[in-house]
């Protein structure tokens, strides 16, 4: 039960729904399985709601580039074929989040963007794929990369009056390979830490990897490695680059940034014997 | 009706289906649905929050945020004035028209004042602790008007943990009281001394508790509705005990009992939560007095995890001698129960020390228990009640003497477990073991786990990558709880009707949890009568109309409530038996009823529908019933012949009448990179006498085990510096799932209780404890040598993977 007053906007144009962000101390709206609870548990008060499900941003748009509107939910990207076969990382991502139907058909990868909560799938899976961003807000639009929208636990670039639209990726290349490991205690548990790898066949040397570790850090970490054997390069160069390392009730100081490398050689491995 | 073959075979010595003067065992034994499945499966079922009327008031509880401040000025002024709000209550408000809630601290072992008021007055005790009761027309107006509550907090110093507790000359919990130490115990059985110089060999350890909670799918609620005009309070609530909440409320009002009704709707679980005492329960029938309004409270989820318990430090030491014979074990025990409420949460903590050494004859035991109060919110009720963490450390000594010895833990188990014949049994505690068969059951587990298979496999496993570990636990569960001085003083009653249409009725004072009680105690009474199990109403929860007892605790309710049932049923027989002998010209004494029918035992043709000789009672009292006494009601109590509250030659009581055991087996694997546990297999052996419906012991069971999972391995409540409660969502204490848990395997064996009359004994919490106690024991075993340093219970594996380093190094 939400215990404060508040407008309750669902706006059929992008401008208007830009112009109500505009105001202050506005919410975005997508599947509100964060902003509600948090407004329940009194965590976040906006005095006003700006839902996005009348925006058209639920579509999944395939040609050259892979276009993802910031309402798609995790439903959504498991039932698209096409968006399966380009980008099997999101799929092997959304097949993993919990809470059942209630949740895997309401809540939208945008939303768990932009959230930025550490211990979240999505936000290391666009740092891996190299998303580019969409934000839009009345006064224009920009474009941001996946691992420059992060700026700490619940931060990003994003600025109150913007507006996550889409989610671009170019497609990865013929024959790339990816991986998805999560730790995660139990069936109810978030995820501990996550590794969302792309695995990509180069000329010499091996194959080439992307990528990205969650859960562990306050913002996904990136690691691109070069060769057949990633796992040394990954245990030297990874606990060092969890620079904020994350904790909560699950798991205290010290626990994410030691079974980290594991975690992302599970997830390498995994990208390579897929490819 | 076709009769359901019995699926579960038990196993054992003991009459299977029936015992001494139950009758001809039609239903006893059965596994039969639960009575109002289909109500409950499908949604029809009213639960205490579905009955909350239009119209009622809604209150929201201001909670303190402070571990530990006298509370200063209280401004309710903006509060008052906010939309919807009727009124707002403080702590001098209640106290103006109330008296203080009843506790259960023994006022002879603490001398401090303890009055328990349900909106603190003067100090608060812990983060969570309720002040004022913001009262409004609608829920949301309530919640909203809170924020605009303000409290003048003076601070005190907080005391957070046992240690603190306990250092000389530190901070007090409550400021009034000179200690912080609520109860001690001390128990002696033999030479200690002696027996540890004497010993070939000893070994010692240290385990700790994480505080835990109960958790049950149903938060707390309650709808006190007093009727100004007829000077009546009806109070609605999630109630294990209605008759003690009756009592409670009647003092706290200024009441009669009979100016008081509480009803106890179908329940969505409690596992010992909603026992009596909340503050809540007081304030909503204060609150209506006042208001002359219905008013309900309806807990949060984030509430409900304000329900603190378990948390206790264990050092131990065992000795034995060179054939593998325990002869010594000695504990100390911690406990921090947190804030004293009126509730009997802390209880808990003193029970723990009456349960060692178990199922183990062990000659020379010491046992020393501290409780001490803290800043932390009150223990509540949960299943285990103390019992799991002494099975756990005692099954921990096991392992580790096992090691010292240089013997398998199962050969040093065989060597000490009590033999069949030793009971009666009297334990160092005082406690009365009623009866048991452990070494079979031993066996008879490991025909159900293939033991040498997990050792094969644990020998393949990489153990640089996964380790296999197997755990074997004994559990002990003392059952029905029988306090002196207390509400829950060990006596249930039922009062049984056989109605003109020749339909039985049982009122009892015994409610159901949502386990099934009232199917077993159907079972039980149709067979008194020959009758089936659906011409048999129990009725619960409503204290109108069942007579007086403790409720739902302790797994009492078959155990007591049915033998009451029982009792009266036996007498209401005769009664009809007399009647139906005039009708068949025979002796009653020839009579036997079955499927509906009294007949003379000799000749089967010689017989009369149950029905009718019922209706020739009701309808020929001057006549063939002229000595038959009517109505056909009697009620009876039940009191268990193995209760002693007079202390015995050592000054102890034993204040438990029975004792199911179970034996556990199972096999985990730990993640070496990430020390994540997973349970592989689990399969365990249980005996709570005779069993009356398998399905239901079962489910308690298979629960108590899925609980006893969640509480090693995820389950712990965890607190901030300030004492404020972290893990308050259930993304934040994590319950097992079924993709968690292991098909769990189960056997039955059957030592029926010589003091019952049907030879059941308590089946609810049984298991638990031993669960806790094989995955501690496995993971123990996983890590090899390193396995003695286990210390800490859950097993997070931010605390398991520091040790799993040493294991591998
Ligand atoms: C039971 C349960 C299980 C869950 N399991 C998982 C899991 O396994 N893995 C996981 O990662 N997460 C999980 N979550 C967390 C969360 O629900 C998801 O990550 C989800 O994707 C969040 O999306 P949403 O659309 O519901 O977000 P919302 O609640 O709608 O929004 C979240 C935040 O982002 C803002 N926002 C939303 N959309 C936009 C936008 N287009 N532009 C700008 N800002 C925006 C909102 O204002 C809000 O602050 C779970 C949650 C629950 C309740």
């Amino acid at each position: 039960m939400i215990a404060h007053d508040f407008d309750y906007h669902a706006p059929r144009s992008l401008a208007d729904a830009l112009a109500l962000l505009g105001q202050a101390d506005a919410a975005v709206l997508g599947g509100g399985t964060w902003l509600v609870p948090n407004m329940t548990y009194g965590r976040q008060r906006p005095s006003a709601v700006v839902d996005i499900r009348r925006l058209g941003l639920d579509a999944i748009e395939i040609a050259g580039d892979i276009v993802v509107g910031a309402g798609v939910t995790y439903r959504q990207v498991l039932q698209s074929e096409a968006l399966r076969a380009k980008l099997p990382l999101l799929a092997m991502m959304a097949g993993q989040v919990t809470g059942g139907p209630q949740i895997v058909g309401q809540a939208t990868l945008g939303g768990s963007a932009c959230y930025a909560n550490p211990s979240s799938d999505v936000p290391a899976c666009l740092v891996a794929l190299d998303a580019t961003l969409r934000l839009a807000s009345r006064t224009g639009h920009r474009e941001v990369k996946a691992a420059d929208f992060y700026t700490g636990a619940f931060q990003t670039t994003r600025r109150p009056d913007e507006m996550l639209t889409h989610m671009v990726f170019a497609p990865p290349p013929g024959g790339a390979g990816c991986g998805y490991h999560k730790l995660k205690f139990s069936t109810g548990s978030w995820p501990i830490v996550t590794a969302a790898c792309i695995a990509v066949a180069a000329t010499d040397g091996g194959p080439r990897h992307r990528l990205a570790v969650g859960g562990a850090n306050a913002v996904p970490v990136l690691l691109e490695i070069d060769g057949r054997d990633p796992d040394e390069a990954v245990a030297a160069r990874l606990p060092s680059l969890i620079s904020q390392e994350w904790s909560d009730e699950f798991a205290g100081a010290g626990y994410r940034r030691q079974v980290a490398p594991a975690i992302a050689s599970r997830a390498l491995r995994q990208a390579r014997g897929a490819r | 009706m076709a009769i359901p073959e019995q699926e579960s075979a038990a196993n054992g010595t003991g009459p299977a289906l029936s015992h001494a003067g139950v009758g001809t065992a039609a239903w006893v034994g059965r596994d039969i649905p639960r009575k109002d499945a289909d109500r409950f499966v499908l949604g029809h079922i009213d639960y205490t929050a579905d009955m909350i009327a239009p119209g009622t008031l809604r209150v929201a509880i201001v909670r303190s945020s402070h571990a530990h401040a006298r509370i200063g000025r209280i401004d309710t002024a903006a509060a008052s004035a906010a939309p919807g709000v009727v009124a707002v209550f403080t702590g001098a408000d209640v106290r103006a028209c109330s008296a203080p809630m009843p506790t259960r601290v023994p006022r002879e072992r603490f001398p401090g004042p303890v009055d328990i008021w349900c909106l603190a007055a003067d100090e608060v005790l812990y983060v969570g602790q309720p002040i004022a009761a913001v009262v409004a027309t609608s829920l949301n107006d309530a919640e909203a008007a809170k924020s605009l509550v303000e409290i003048d907090y003076d601070m005190l110093e907080p005391v957070l943990d046992a240690a603190a507790a306990l250092a000389p000359g530190g901070a007090l919990a409550r400021a009034d009281w000179p200690t912080n130490v609520v109860a001690r115990d001390t128990i002696r059985q033999g030479d200690l001394d002696r027996a540890f110089q004497a010993a070939f060999r000893t070994v010692g350890g240290e385990i700790s508790f994480g505080s835990g909670t109960s958790a049950p799918m149903e938060p707390r609620c309650y709808i006190a509705d007093w009727d100004d005009r007829a000077s009546h309070l009806t109070l609605h609530g999630t109630l294990q005990q209605p008759h003690p909440t009756r009592w409670m409320l009647a003092q706290v009002l200024g009441l009669r009992e009979a100016q008081i009704r509480v009803v106890a709707p179908p329940a969505g679980g409690t596992f010992g939560l909603k026992m009596v005492g909340h503050p809540e329960e007081a304030l909503v029938a204060i609150l209506s007095r006042e208001l002359k309004r219905p008013v309900a409270f309806l807990e949060s989820r984030e509430e409900c995890f304000l329900a603190n318990a378990r948390e206790q430090t264990h050092r131990f030491e065992i000795a034995a001698d060179a054939q593998g014979r325990i002869i010594a074990f000695r504990n100390t025990i911690v406990a921090d129960v947190g804030a004293i409420g009126a509730g009997g949460g802390w209880v808990m903590a003193m029970v723990t020390p009456t349960v060692f050494p178990t199922v183990y004859d062990v000659p020379n035991v010491a046992v020393d228990a501290v409780a001490v109060t803290t800043n932390k919110p009150p223990w509540q009720g949960i299943r285990g009640y103390g019992k799991e963490t002494a099975n756990l450390v005692m099954e921990r000594a096991v392992e580790l003497i096992a090691v010292e010895l240089g013997m398998s833990s199962i050969e040093v188990r065989r060597r000490n477990l009590l033999p069949k014949q030793a009971f009666p049994h009297r334990l160092p505690s005082g406690l009365n073991l009623d009866s048991g068969d452990y070494a079979p059951a031993l066996d008879q587990l490991l025909d159900l786990f293939p033991l040498d298979e997990w050792r094969q496999r644990q020998q393949d496993a990489d153990s640089n990558d996964k380790r296999i570990g197997i755990g074997f636990a004994f559990d002990l569960t003392p059952e029905g709880a029988s306090f002196p001085g207390s509400m829950q003083a060990g006596f249930e009653t039922s009062t049984v009707t056989v109605d003109p249409t020749g339909t039985v009725r049982v009122a009892t004072s015994v409610t159901s949890p949502g386990g099934g009680n009232e199917t077993g105690i159907a079972q039980i009474v149709a067979d008194v009568f020959g009758l089936l199990p659906d011409d048999v109403t129990i009725i619960q929860g409503d204290t109108d109309i069942t007579p007086f007892g403790t409720g739902n605790t302790s797994s009492r309710s078959l155990m007591f409530g049915g033998a009451a049932a029982v009792l009266a049923a036996r007498e209401l027989k005769s009664r009809v038996a007399a009647c139906a002998a005039t009708l068949l010209q025979a002796e009653p004494g020839e009579l036997v009823f079955a499927q509906g029918r009294i007949c003379v035992d000799a000749d089967a043709d010689r017989s009369v529908p149950f029905k009718q000789a019922v209706s020739t009672i009701y309808t020929h009292a001057y006549s063939i019933a002229a000595d038959i006494e009517l109505p056909l009601q009697v009620i009876k109590t039940y009191r268990s012949p193995n209760i002693r509250h007079v202390p015995d030659e050592f000054g102890r009581i034993s204040a438990y009448p029975s004792f199911p055991y179970s034996v556990h087996a199972a096999a985990i694997e730990i993640d070496v990179a990430t020390a994540q546990v997973r349970v592989l297999d689990y399969a365990a052996i249980h005996d709570c006498g005779v069993v009356v419906n398998p399905g239901l012991v079962e489910g308690q069971f298979r629960g108590a085990v899925a609980m006893g999972i969640g509480a090693a391995l995820w389950e712990e409540l965890l607190y901030d510096e300030s004492g404020a409660t972290r893990t308050n969502r259930f993304k934040s204490y994590v319950l097992p799932r079924a993709p968690d848990l292991p098909r769990i395997r189960m056997g039955h064996r059957v030592t029926p209780s010589p003091f019952q009359p049907l030879g059941t004994k308590g089946a609810g919490e049984s298991g638990f404890g031993g669960a806790m106690s094989v995955i501690t024991n496995a993971i123990a075993d996983a890590l090899g040598e390193h396995g003695r340093h286990v210390n800490r219970v859950p097993f997070k594996p931010d605390r398991l993977l520091p040790l799993l380093a040493g294991a591998l190094s």
